[in-house]
């Protein structure tokens, strides 16, 4: 497992940051994004809009997503930066090494 | 239409009191139409089962239009903004919360408690530097007019204390509950 530290590592994504950069490896919209996060969870996860506001807000701050053309002018479109996929990749491997453990743990 | 016009005065830590009021002008069939300094104009309409939100945001004015738009694609029609207060309704029981995890319900709180608290300084400072000049009775303004003009901005810079107090007294419960 990569253990090495670069600029880009930053604290472990929350679960509502995770899903908005994992709906957007295309460009989609504010409300795209909430509907497409319930349908990825069947429901569970169903976001505020202004939770989304605050998170997009962030995830363009530290460079995760950034905001790109869209056919609306007045709607605008995000999409994830290769930041971002790193940023993913690396979260889903500490997730994958998580579940391993957890499931064997809890098979015991 | 008949519209009425109510002067009433809520802190900022009085969102939650504010908007359940909101809601029960709408039960009883006056919808609010216009939001003021410390005054509501409503119209009256049906009784009606909507729910009130207020928002706080430091919004750009570049970055209004996306903000109010995907509020309203998520069901919550805007009624009007009072400073970096937004009010918005919404008539369907789906819509869902504005906030539904307590990191951005608290990241609203304290947006609210850094620009009360960027407003105290001034006050902070023109107090404690009047004392002084008031101490040494060096002014030539009449002794009761500084005196009275010192107690106002006292009390002014009282309510923002409280109100930032209680506010943060908000924060800490929602996130004992986290």
């Amino acid at each position: 497992m990569n253990k090495s530290k670069n600029a880009e590592d930053l604290l472990p994504l929350t679960e509502t940051s995770f899903y908005i950069l994992i709906s957007l490896m295309e460009p989609l919209h504010g409300y795209g994004i909430l509907k497409k996060i319930e349908e990825m969870t069947h429901g569970r996860i169903l976001m505020g809009a202004g939770t989304l506001y605050g998170a997009l807000k962030n995830l363009v701050e530290n460079g995760l997503i950034v905001e790109v053309e869209s056919d609306s002018e007045r709607r605008r479109n995000y999409q994830i930066t290769e930041t971002g996929r790193a940023q993913v990749t690396r979260e889903v491997d500490r997730y994958e090494e998580l579940l391993v453990n957890a499931r064997r743990e809890i098979e015991k | 239409m008949e519209k009425k016009r109510i002067f009433r005065l809520f802190f900022a830590w009085q969102d939650e009191k504010e908007q359940a009021w909101l809601e029960q002008m709408a039960a009883h069939g006056w919808i609010l139409d216009e939001v003021g300094f410390i005054q509501y104009t409503f119209r009256k309409e049906q009784p009606q089962a909507i729910r009130y939100r207020l928002d706080y945001q430091d919004v750009k004015q570049n970055e209004l239009q996306e903000y109010l738009l995907l509020f309203a694609d998520a069901g919550w029609e805007y009624i009007g903004r009072l400073n970096n207060w937004f009010y918005f309704a919404a008539k369907e029981s789906t819509a869902v919360e504005i906030y539904t995890d307590a990191h951005s319900k608290v990241a609203k709180y304290k947006r609210v408690m850094r620009t009360l608290l960027v407003a105290s300084f001034p006050l902070v400072y023109y107090l404690v530097f009047y004392f002084r000049s008031f101490a040494a009775r060096g002014s030539s303004v009449p002794f009761l007019m500084m005196s009275l003009i010192q107690f106002l901005l006292f009390i002014v810079w009282l309510i923002l204390m409280i109100n930032i107090v209680r506010i943060w007294a908000k924060v800490q419960k929602i996130e004992k509950g986290m």
